[in-house]
């Protein structure tokens, strides 16, 4: 039995090649190491041979059955990952189309930035207080130091409802009262209030209805310096470690000292523009110690403890982080609006 | 209010530059709103004069006259003016020049001759008019000098905003001039002496000694000047206040430089003695402004035999009014009660500048001090001033004195400032500290506490110079309280359920209902709404959802899925509750798409599904019924009411009946409002069970069940035989032919102890199918 020389293993070579169905690559097998194969039956054929020899050519005729063997699988595997390609070809879709996004809903924009207010305080130790929206005037009024006929009661134009002594709350002041006699006398109180006021105003920066928030800390101990740096810090947490921030001296008659606090300007970093009439400076918030009177209406002792208190218009936070210049149509609803706030705005993360 | 940095000038003896002015307004709290150049206009203005003055050829009332501008350049304008002859020295606007009335000149042709530019009389420059002629120059600038020279050049006009404690004091040049002298270290200029007024009797009474603690009276005589004095027609006319009369002009100037404001009235015209007294009921009288004013007891009123003269401290009556031919005045120089001043100002809806002075509270020891500073000024000027008689009523009152507790303010400041230090800022502003008692200034009427003196030394010393602390209180964790962790949650669960917050004012009108919600409560009304159609507050979300809906459809074609959770406003009587509410509102008109969404006709079942999402994560223990009665907007054949766990009906979902879609440009629109959110929560609180190491079982149950009977009465029956091991039941199919309504259920079966056998499973089918057959469904034969 010759050896397999190099133009038999061509013929098989050339064989697996040209075959393109696996049917054709079974039939080369059966003609190559099939039970009545070449290989099969020179093998068969060894046991005529002397030892010696049947050794020698044994080794030689497994070698080559195993590399028949190696040839046909590759060329099989070959022909069956063709098939699957030209299968799943038909099955083309085509991939430029957009795909289904997931449909979820968005949060309204003011209600994210209230509830990054209120995790921020959340943090700072201060926990959320809540009042009616349909006030009394006591509250609203005479409770925080502003008696009738006090001029600053002209500052906040009110809507007076048909209830006797009722009106629809014209800040979130009157939860510092609330929150003071929640407390019946415990310390600290550390509380912010986010809510719903009502003004009557209606304009591009001016809202009906509009949301803010009420801070207020009462302990022994309290200073004005522990206000500018609870509200630096809420600053800087809120608007990137770079803001700058500037107290002022200013007036609410629940608060004395009264202080304002700017920051600087959006719009122009600080340098002066049109947004804040070339100051570099842009209003936030108003704050101050809490007046001796509110802190008694609160039942508190205006000798044994002290507090500060601020208030800051959650729309106008908005309108910096999301840099809005008309706040009507977060009240409109159009949705193609809405749905615009989808989007990563940056610092902070919304 | 505005302020002239010239007129500061004037109370301080060295004024700092604009700059430092306005660093100093900064830190003393008084809002600089906007800052501006006055007087550039004037420097367009040419001193020329007259050498030549011809008749115009054609017109008989018109003049040319040739002027020379320096240096020898000859113009020749027309003029309609009576005056300006050869040598006399005019002011000339050339073409291109701006007046204070806004005009900008030009050539203009008059009757044939062209006339480049303008010669000018005092009121086109701004100024007191004399005879609407040209203003004849007698000074001693040389031809050609711009007439910004003549006025002392540009001057930086600040408009202030003041906030309301600073209204007290600061509403005048010499209030700003202290704040600044305090904060900037600068030196007063001394105010002149006061008045010695005589106490010559039967000239006034004041009968309300409460409402006018101070009434101060002098009568002078004028004769002469009919001019006020240019440098004070300057300062006037630089904070926009227009130049009249010497006697009009100096009232207005003691104003707004003192901060104090005068009367004057007529002696021929009053009728001694005068009256500090209420108004009677009924009483009426006519206001310089010529309109009618209708008294009550509430009002002060100056008034002489006859009646009243002047509403007191607002505004001067008709009849005393001065007028071109007074010789003889009476000044009025008094100190009100502010609160008082302020009602009337009020009521009468009069905000002058005497009344918005008088009614945030003026300076009594101004009361002489500005008499004085009228007659001073009017005398300056030319203006002979006999004295004659005067009487002052009521006693200065004297300074209040409250306790010094410097270790206060620093407790309350958080600052180590010196007692020296303290007291030095409180001198600044001309508080007095004695020991261990503090005087106050007699014009600060907003002072009375320690809280009132912090505030006064941090201005003084600066917010900036207080280091930013923390509270040392002791570290307690924030909250936020069950119910609005609830609410927040809630909100997640729409927006993950694919709906859109919307937020939506509380205001409302009956006639922007298009459904009408049944046994609403009854509603609050706002008493001076924006608009008719926000008078009242609303007591439902849904129909403000659905007009959302209106307004998306309205603008384009894209589906709309929004929710809102607000409170709603409901009255019992004199009370009001605000009780929290969930809307959601949807369109489930198809949408033009691809991949298509669900079918128009099943869309509702998202919303359905939603809510049984919601349901489920936060254990709410809602059920959805058929059998309840539903608002009659609701679509009958597809709405269900939804009950908590005690079976109250707490809201309502399905679909509008498309008649009222319609209105919202929708054909079909989904909603969902329920009412008392928070406490149809239950209590119920889960266990989640341990997943099984074995195999499921899986049967699809295909049954033809009768046309009355429903999927949900099919999934209870299946619930109700308790089938041992079974895990989950799927609906997988609906559909309705010939022979009835198929539905295909999918059963999962495993047990948690061992693998279950095919035959187990089956004994528990056949035992299923033999329930369901006595209720009238049968396996579908193919």
């Amino acid at each position: 039995m010759a050896l397999l020389d190099s133009n038999e293993w061509q013929d098989l070579s050339g064989k697996l090649a040209a075959a393109s169905t696996s049917v054709q690559v079974q039939e080369l097998r059966a003609e190559w190491i099939g039970r009545r194969g070449r290989i099969t039956l020179a093998l068969k054929a060894l046991s005529n041979l002397s030892p010696e020899e049947r050794r020698q050519q044994g080794q030689v005729l497994n070698a080559a059955r195993e590399q028949a063997t190696r040839l046909i699988d590759e060329r099989l595997e070959q022909l069956r990952q063709q098939e699957e390609d030209r299968q799943l070809l038909n099955e083309r879709l085509d991939m430029t189309i957009a795909g289904v996004e997931p449909k979820v809903g968005l949060l309204h924009p003011l209600t994210r930035v209230r509830r990054l207010l209120e995790d921020l305080f959340l943090r700072m130790g201060f926990s959320l207080a809540y009042g009616p929206e349909i006030e009394t005037t006591w509250y609203n009024f005479e409770a925080l130091n502003i008696p009738e006929n006090h001029p600053a009661r002209d500052m906040q134009d009110t809507f007076f409802v048909d209830l006797p002594g009722m009106v629809l709350r014209t800040h979130t002041s009157p939860v510092q009262i609330r929150g003071m006699e929640a407390a019946a006398g415990s310390l600290p109180v550390k509380i912010i209030a986010p809510g719903r006021v009502f003004r009557r105003d209606d304009d591009a920066t001016h809202a009906p209805m509009f949301h803010q928030i009420e801070g207020l800390v009462v302990d022994r101990g309290i200073t004005l310096g522990d206000l500018k740096g609870t509200l630096v810090a809420m600053a800087t947490e809120l608007l990137g470690a770079s803001i700058g921030t500037r107290f002022r001296p200013s007036y609410f008659p629940f608060t004395e000292p009264s202080v304002e606090m700017d920051v600087t300007c959006a719009a122009c970093g600080g340098t002066g523009c049109r947004t804040c009439k070339g100051t570099g400076w842009v209003e936030i918030l108003g704050s101050g110690l809490v007046h001796p009177v509110v802190l008694q209406n609160g039942g508190y002792d205006p000798q044994e403890v002290s507090g500060f208190a601020f208030g800051l218009g959650i729309e106008r936070l908005a309108m910096r982080i999301f840099g809005l210049d008309d706040l009507r149509p977060l009240y409109q609803n159009d949705l193609e609006y809405l749905m615009a706030f989808d989007r990563y705005t940056g610092r902070p993360m919304l | 209010m505005k302020l002239s940095h010239r007129w500061l000038a004037r109370h301080l003896k060295e004024a700092p530059d604009p700059e430092k002015v306005a660093l100093g307004l900064l830190q003393m709290g008084i809002e600089v709103a906007a800052v501006e150049t006055w007087g550039e206009i004037y420097q367009e203005i040419e001193l020329v004069e007259v050498v030549e003055r011809l008749p115009h050829p054609h017109a008989d009332l018109l003049s040319l006259v040739t002027v020379r501008r320096a240096p020898n350049d000859l113009v020749t304008v027309v003029t309609g003016a009576s005056n300006g002859y050869c040598g006399d020295r005019v002011w000339y606007a050339p073409p291109g020049a701006h007046l204070p009335d806004g005009r900008v000149l030009e050539t203009v042709t008059m009757r044939g001759i062209p006339s480049p530019g303008m010669l000018l009389s005092a009121a086109e420059l701004g100024f007191q008019d004399t005879t609407g002629d040209l203003w004849i120059y007698h000074g001693d600038l040389p031809l050609g000098s711009r007439f910004i020279e003549e006025v002392g050049g540009t001057d930086t006009v600040y408009e202030l905003e003041l906030t309301p404690n600073l209204a007290v004091f600061d509403q005048s040049v010499l209030g700003i001039a202290r704040e600044l002298a305090a904060v900037l270290k600068l030196e007063l200029t001394p105010l002149n002496a006061p008045l010695p007024y005589r106490k010559d009797s039967g000239l006034a009474e004041v009968k309300d000694p409460l409402a006018c603690p101070i009434y101060g009276l002098s009568g002078f005589e004028i004769a002469g000047v009919k001019h006020s004095p240019l440098w004070m027609q300057v300062l006037l006319v630089a904070i926009g206040i227009r130049v009249i009369h010497p006697v009009v002009d100096v009232t207005n100037f003691i104003l707004w430089d003192l901060g104090h404001p005068l009367h004057a009235f007529d002696q021929e015209r009053v009728v001694l003695p005068i009256e500090v007294r209420k108004a009677f009921e009924g009483e009426v009288m006519t206001l310089l402004d010529g309109s009618e004013c209708q008294l009550s007891p509430a009002d002060l009123v100056i008034a002489d035999q006859i009646g009243p003269i002047a509403l007191a401290g607002i505004m001067g009556g008709q009849r005393a009014a001065i007028s071109a031919q007074t010789r003889q005045v009476w000044l009025e120089s008094a100190y009100f009660n502010a609160p008082e001043i302020f009602l009337s100002m009020r009521t009468h809806r009069l905000p002058t500048d005497a009344a918005v002075h008088f009614g945030k509270g003026t300076d009594p020891e101004m009361v002489p001090v500005a008499a004085q500073a009228t007659v001073d000024i009017l005398r300056s000027c030319g203006v002979r001033v006999n004295n004659g008689s005067s009487t002052i009523i009521g006693e200065m009152p004297i300074r209040r004195r409250i306790s010094f507790q410097p270790d206060r303010i620093r407790s309350l400041l958080g600052v180590d400032w010196t007692n020296q230090a303290i007291i030095h800022a409180l001198h600044g502003l001309r508080f007095e500290i004695d020991g261990d008692w503090v005087t106050i200034p007699s014009n600060r009427h907003d002072v009375s506490t320690t809280e009132d003196l912090c505030e006064e030394v941090a201005r003084v010393i600066g917010l900036d110079m207080i280091s930013a602390t923390v509270p040392n209180s002791p570290n307690v964790p924030g909250s936020r309280n069950d119910e609005v962790e609830f609410q927040e949650r809630l909100r997640d669960l729409w927006v993950e359920s694919g709906y859109c917050e919307v937020v939506t004012r509380p205001f409302w009108a009956p006639s922007r209902d298009v459904i009408t919600m049944s046994d609403v409560a009854a509603t609050v009304r706002i008493k001076n709404p924006l608009r008719a159609e926000e008078e009242e507050l609303r007591t439902s979300l849904l129909p403000h959802l659905l007009e959302v809906v209106g307004y998306n459809r309205a603008r384009r074609d894209q589906p709309v899925a929004v929710f809102e959770l607000a409170p709603v406003y409901e009255r019992t009587q004199n009370h009001a509750k605000e009780p929290m509410q969930l809307a959601v509102a949807e369109i489930l008109d198809d949408y033009p798409q691809y991949p298509k969404g669900l079918p128009e006709d099943l869309a509702i079942y998202r919303l359905k599904g939603a809510l049984e999402w919601v349901n489920r994560r936060l254990n709410l223990g809602i059920s959805m019924v058929t059998d309840r009665e539903l608002p009659d907007f609701m679509h009958p054949g597809r709405s269900v009411s939804v009950l908590d766990t005690k079976n109250r009906w707490v809201g309502f979902l399905g679909e509008l009946r498309p008649r009222v879609a319609s209105r919202y440009h929708a054909k079909r629109i989904g909603v969902l409002s329920l009412f008392e959110v928070y406490h149809t929560q239950s209590a119920i609180s889960g266990v989640v069970p341990s997943p099984s190491r074995y195999p499921e079982v899986i049967r699809d149950l295909s049954l033809v069940v009768p046309e009355t009977s429903t999927v949900g009465i099919l999934n209870g029956i299946v619930m109700d035989t308790s089938l041992s091991d079974l895990k989950s039941l799927r609906l997988i199919d609906v559909f309705s032919g010939p022979w009835g309504r198929s539905v295909t259920l999918r059963m999962v079966f495993q047990s948690n102890s061992r693998t279950l056998t095919d035959s187990e499973v089956d004994v528990q089918l056949t035992h299923l199918i033999e329930v369901l057959r006595r209720h009238g469904m049968t396996m579908r034969e193919r």
